[in-house]
């Protein structure tokens, strides 16, 4: 009996130590970490790279084994471009895109009026606009192997028109050239680090933007995913060599919306405005330059306004004071009601 | 054990083990018969010259690996193969043996080859009719009475095709024989707007629609699988090909291609549901045909404004009309170029004419405002 108590109280002895040591050194830890100088001089860890080590479990991944740091709610932040994104672009508003000039024209002539035939009213973003779009809501997941506990797919919905995107992470077969597109596209993503990069294609022929900019199915998309604690930032970067003259780079900010709930989105086309079967609302050679309204009104030179890769750049500034004045409002306005009349 | 042993062991189990692989690749060769048609390889290209089969949806299987993106289009089932367009004559062969193997791999257990027994020619086109000769003849028909005992005579599969299409054929070339030969003609003619039947336990319907990119067109219905062949009226790759010496209009196009969107019913948030195989190029539905009405559409309209100007054919060719959309659809070069779509919508539109619309007769009351033809010149 002495014999067993001697080895119990050695044993419990020894776990009260390890805990008070244990305990001991996550306490002086804070008071002992040094600063980030005096790390780099003593080449030991920050408080911040502790950190990192210490969750690097649960938020860094390695090849084949993504974390789960992008799943959840994601509400999209309109800090950027919020009017383009919400109430969308007006016509004629093409500054800073690097388009081409004939897809300039293709926007020139795009009438909003298409946008209520049956055929484009249940149509869902695709994923080249999807998470730039006002879509609202957007739900992440990830699909795990049940044996290898591998990531093998990440499946997106955003809420608007119920668009439901897979990014393939595992070895996929890519389908062959005759198959046909989807608005959603084909994605294969993998994870460098905490980034996660995805490549689309088989795209249909969609949009840029909801002011006439269409591409064409030969579109791809390149994308990045970052989080930042409880923020996520998306790039998109769209190439379309008959449409833009350089890749169209844009990025996207989301905020985690942990317990949010999503609300379907059934959608039915129907006859908004009567109009005869296959006539197809579109401007006229004619009226062409009712779109030059946005410009005037708001005071950027028509030359800025027609868009192209130069507008990207900030000395394009310097160039536009040397452009000639606009014309007057009244001039494009009657040219407007003239053109209205003969539809 | 001594060393001769080992070696007679050895090469008995090695004996064992091949006889084991070998019964085991039977094994997996017959269990994945039912597949093998249906892979199509990872790296399966475009002008890789091999046949691809690939499934559609329901009875329908896409031929594809043509030259110039044309597809072959096929229905199989326990009455027999149905075969849209037989493609070029270079590759009949190939095809003929692909599309047995896809009839046999869908056949069932207890397999049963089942023959082309149609053949049908969506227009006259040499690469859409070159291998009649040799799928009809690896078909047959179905033979009954007296003519059943005579298995000597098979005139092989059927090839049906509207009567103008023959017509075409029939047109001397510059040495005043006919242009296409007698052994590529259809066998059957078609004088129907729509034609019905019954096969492989579905409806199929044979549209014709009128001046399309010919006078001779044929579009195929297949109602149970829910797929839609067009042949030529609709194409991935380019503007339209449409023969005015033929009988094409862009009008009668246009038409056309508003009844592909009438035939087509769209899936869930516009995708998939009836799939529609194009003469050339991917599968696609009735989204994406509406993006191709849409621009074949604009571009006529712009161009009859032009012609309604006055404007010269050189005049509008110098305007560029389809200047947007050319980087995806046009071509400088090859055997359909820009300018012979331009010229052919050009002559086949009226001097003076309104916007395109299915309805030439529209009334609109006056205080409407709405978009779409007008009785008025524009």
């Amino acid at each position: 009996m002495r014999q067993s108590f001697f080895i119990s109280s050695v044993l419990v002895g020894g776990l009260v130590c390890a805990e008070i040591w244990i305990s001991a050194s996550a306490q002086q830890s804070p008071q002992q970490i040094p600063d980030a100088q005096q790390a780099a001089d003593a080449q030991q860890p920050t408080a911040a790279q502790q950190l990192g080590q210490r969750l690097g479990a649960q938020v860094h991944s390695t090849e084949g084994y993504g974390g789960n740091f992008v799943d959840g709610f994601w509400n999209p932040v309109y800090h950027e471009d919020s009017l383009e994104r919400g109430t969308g672009p007006d016509q004629g508003d093409y500054a800073g895109l690097p388009i081409t000039p004939e897809e300039r024209l293709h926007a020139q002539i795009h009438d909003p009026e298409i946008m209520d035939i049956p055929e484009y009213q249940c149509r869902p973003h695709p994923s080249i606009y999807g998470m730039r779009g006002a879509g609202g809501l957007v739900r992440i997941w990830q699909d795990l192997d049940p044996v290898t506990q591998q990531q093998t797919k990440i499946e997106l919905r955003l809420r608007w028109q119920q668009q439901h995107r897979v990014i393939w992470m595992e070895e996929h077969e890519h389908p062959p050239p005759w198959a046909a597109h989807t608005w959603q596209g084909y994605s294969v993503g993998h994870w460098v680090g905490d980034v996660l990069e995805v490549h689309t294609d088989m795209l249909k022929a969609s949009y840029i933007r909801r002011n006439g900019l269409d591409t064409d199915d030969k579109a791809t998309a390149d994308e990045r995913f970052f989080r930042y604690g409880n923020y996520m930032v998306h790039i998109m970067m769209v190439t379309d060599p008959g449409v833009l003259t350089e890749p169209l780079i844009k990025s996207n900010n989301f905020v985690l919306y942990p317990n949010a709930t999503m609300s379907p989105y059934p959608c039915q086309a129907l006859t908004e405005i009567p109009r005869a079967e296959g006539a197809v609302p579109m401007h006229l050679p004619s009226q062409i330059k009712a779109g030059l309204e946005w410009a005037i009104r708001n005071h950027v030179p028509i030359e800025a306004s027609y868009g192209g890769a130069q507008t990207m750049l900030p000395a394009y500034q310097d160039y536009m004071k040397t452009l000639p004045p606009n014309p007057p409002l009244s001039s494009i306005e009657k040219l407007t009601a003239d053109n209205e009349s003969k539809k | 054990m001594t060393a001769e042993l080992k070696i007679l062991n050895a090469g008995a189990l090695n004996a064992v083990a091949v006889n084991a692989v070998a019964v085991a690749a039977i094994c997996v060769s017959v269990l994945c018969a039912g597949d093998a048609a249906a892979q199509t390889p990872a790296n399966a290209a475009v002008g890789d010259g091999k046949i691809h089969p690939y499934h559609v949806q329901g009875n329908v299987w896409l031929m594809a690996g043509e030259p110039d993106g044309i597809n072959v289009t096929i229905q199989v089932g326990s009455d027999g193969v149905v075969v849209v367009d037989t493609g070029v004559q270079s590759m009949a062969a190939q095809l003929l043996e692909r599309i047995n193997d896809t009839a046999m791999s869908q056949a069932g257990f207890r397999a049963e080859q089942k023959p082309v027994h149609i053949i049908v020619d969506t227009d006259a086109r040499p690469d859409h009719v070159s291998g009649n000769q040799i799928i009809r003849e690896g078909g047959s028909t179905l033979m009954a009475g007296n003519a059943a005992f005579d298995q000597s005579f098979n005139p092989g599969a059927p090839v049906w095709a509207n009567e103008n299409v023959q017509a075409h054929m029939l047109m001397p070339d510059a040495s005043g024989k006919p242009s296409v030969p007698t052994v590529l003609w259809p066998t059957q003619l078609r004088y129907e707007d729509l034609y019905s039947i019954t096969y492989n336990g579905e409806p199929v319907q044979l549209y014709h629609p009128h001046r399309a990119i010919t006078d001779g067109s044929t579009m195929v219905m297949f109602r149970g699988s829910n797929v839609l062949v067009t042949g030529d009226i609709l194409s991935m790759i380019s503007y339209p090909t449409i023969d005015v010496k033929a009988g094409g209009s862009i009008d009668g196009e246009l038409v056309a291609l508003n009844r592909i969107l009438e035939l087509a019913v769209a899936g869930p948030y516009e995708e998939g549901g009836t799939m529609i195989v194009p003469g050339r190029g991917h599968l696609c539905d009735q989204a994406d045909a509406v993006q191709y009405r849409n621009m074949i559409t604009a571009i006529r309209d712009r161009i009859q404004f032009y012609k309604n100007q006055g404007k010269t054919l050189a005049q509008v060719l110098a305007l560029k009309p389809s200047a947007d959309t050319d980087a995806r659809w046009g071509a400088t070069s090859g055997p359909w170029t820009t300018t012979q779509f331009i010229e052919a919508v050009y002559a086949t539109l009226p001097a003076k004419g309104a916007m395109f619309s299915m309805r030439t007769d529209v009334i609109v009351p006056a205080d409407a405002k709405v978009a779409g033809p007008s009785r008025e010149v524009f």
